[in-house]
């Protein structure tokens, strides 16, 4: 039997040390934990900095790291800085350099890097070997060309190298959630379909645990026929719902699990209680792929952006003000042209859901002036000018001539600096691509 | 009875940058059974304004499941759901 420890579902929540401590009572064969992930958007990625800062990841690795060293198991790192991009994983290496030396800890790391070169994706698309994903838009030269950075999402094989080159600590860059623990019971000879199976539900921690959360740890213990998710923490349990229903997430397909190794199928997969905190499951297939497949990741800048904050109150304003917003917005696009983009958002009106609101009475909306332009200093000036003319703007039957937005801030607007936009999220399918992800060795 | 009321979880995500996915996990095999009815794969189509989208019903776990490419990529300039949490709302009153 394996004992893979999920520290938590993203390095940097803040873990727990005491389910941490009893998951290291109980015996663990290695500790994983994922870094990144591309939910918060393409901001990350882009500008190269990471989601959680230096604090927040060293407070997470620290304590941990130190005990991994300790027990001499290998200790697992995947999507470094969150995009894990090479500047997010040279942040983390500082990181975990820190701690070596403020702690006098000597260990071998594995840097796997996963930033991918240009040259090679252009020669590669032309080619015909970058796929559309799912539908979505195709891919053209320009978005190679006007990306920041593109990563491409890591499958097993590399840390299995890893492993295999006696690495205590592991610190991959972009890498799929699960390869982060498939890589170790693969290597040592569990069936594909247990490792990626239990791999693709303990990434998230205790997520997948009731209560749900994503800053506890899970331990999953693989055997040659099952396998078994345990929360460390004993308030919490593990139950076939729970196990199931987390399974569904994030994935398009509830029965079809895709990674660059190969495909989860999961139509026949069993959940039963073992006993009251445990799930047992099996039933899963696995079927290899013959050529590893990529997802590629990259985005660019598109510009600067600043917002401005306002309350609407007065009634008969927000009677009119679907036209009066247009009349603003054709006012600036007279006045600033047309490069550079301007919205609003109503909060309190339809500011989630935009037009698929069903809803539609409000007595008070927050308004978002959200201008992006090619500089800072554009967005900014046309932010303020939209702003001064909605503060001024004469709508029927107006009664209160001195005002009409309420502003809770001095100054109103706010530059929220640089803007990014995917610009890929495709996928690479080619011979050896496992060779772009290399290795590179340190000790500290 | 309303959507809201038939499940134990009614929940939206992105799966990926391009598309959000939708959870329902219904209470029971009844509740599923006559949502299924109810929740077609038209009707996911006419809320959320897509010519198509992916319809699993999940019989052994009492799911239903819908995917569907999203109008603008997740954190583009005019998104306003960076995570796609939100996009199950409009399915809360939904009568089964």
């Amino acid at each position: 039997m394996i004992k893979a420890l999920s520290l938590m579902g993203q390095l940097g929540y803040g873990y727990n040390k005491n389910s941490f401590l009893n998951a290291i009572n109980e015996g663990v064969d290695f500790i994983g934990v994922d870094a990144g992930s591309i939910d918060s958007g393409p901001f990350f990625l882009g500008s190269g900095k990471m989601k959680a800062n230096y604090g927040a990841t060293r407070n997470d690795l620290e304590f941990p790291l130190k005990k991994a060293v300790e027990l001499d198991i290998p200790f697992i790192i995947g999507s470094a800085g969150y995009a894990g991009s090479d500047t997010h994983l040279a942040q983390v290496v500082k990181i975990i350099e820190d701690i070596a030396k403020d702690n006098n800890l000597h260990f071998k790391t594995a840097l796997i890097h996963s930033e991918f070169d240009k040259e090679f994706l252009k020669s590669e698309f032309k080619k015909g070997n970058i796929k559309s994903y799912e539908n979505n838009k195709p891919l053209t030269i320009d978005d190679i060309e006007q990306s920041t950075r593109i990563v491409g999402q890591m499958g097993a094989e590399k840390f299995k190298a890893a492993l295999q080159n006696n690495c205590n600590v592991i610190l991959a860059g972009r890498a799929t959630d699960a390869s982060i623990y498939a890589a170790y019971p693969l290597l040592e000879g569990y069936k594909p379909e247990l490792c990626w199976h239990m791999a693709k539900i303990i990434e998230c921690g205790a997520l997948c645990a009731k209560p749900a959360s994503p800053s506890d740890a899970l331990m999953g213990t693989i055997d040659n026929d099952c396998f078994y998710l345990t929360p460390p923490n004993k308030d919490r349990r593990c139950t076939p719902q729970s196990a199931m229903a987390h399974t569904l997430y994030e994935n398009t397909n509830p029965f079809i699990i895709e990674e660059p190794d190969g495909t989860l199928i999961l139509n026949n997969a069993k959940y039963e209680s073992f006993d009251e905190r445990t799930v047992k499951i099996n039933g899963a297939q696995w079927i290899e792929r013959k050529k590893t497949t990529i997802k590629l990741e990259g985005a660019k800048l598109s510009g600067y952006r600043t917002i401005a904050i306002a309350g609407i109150r007065d009634p008969l304003m927000i009677e009119q003000i679907d036209e009066i917003l247009k009349d603003i917005k054709a006012d600036i696009s007279r006045t600033f042209g047309e490069n550079f983009n301007i919205s609003f958002k109503m909060y309190g009106r339809n500011g989630v859901l935009a037009d698929k609101e069903f809803l539609n009475n409000p007595y008070e909306i927050g308004l978002i002036i959200d201008v992006v332009a090619h500089t800072q200093s554009k967005a900014k000036q046309i932010c303020s000018v939209a702003k001064s003319a909605l503060q001024h703007y004469d709508y029927n039957n107006r009664i209160a001539t001195g005002a009409n937005l309420a502003f809770a801030y001095s100054p109103a607007e706010f530059n929220l600096g640089e803007v990014y936009e995917f610009s890929v999220y495709h996928i690479l399918e080619t011979d050896n691509v496992n060779e772009h992800f290399k290795i590179e060795e340190m000790e500290f | 009875m309303k959507l809201k009321d038939a499940v134990f979880i009614l929940r939206s995500k992105n799966a990926g940058v391009w598309h959000i996915t939708i959870d329902i996990v219904f209470k029971n095999k009844e509740n599923y059974e006559q949502a299924k009815k109810a929740l077609d794969k038209e009707l996911f189509k006419k809320i959320y304004g897509k010519k198509d989208v992916q319809y699993f019903g999940c019989d052994t776990i009492n799911t239903i499941k819908v995917s569907f490419l999203r109008d603008k990529a997740a954190g583009s300039i005019d998104d306003r759901d960076c995570l796609g949490a939100l996009q199950y709302i409009p399915l809360l009153e939904v009568e089964i």
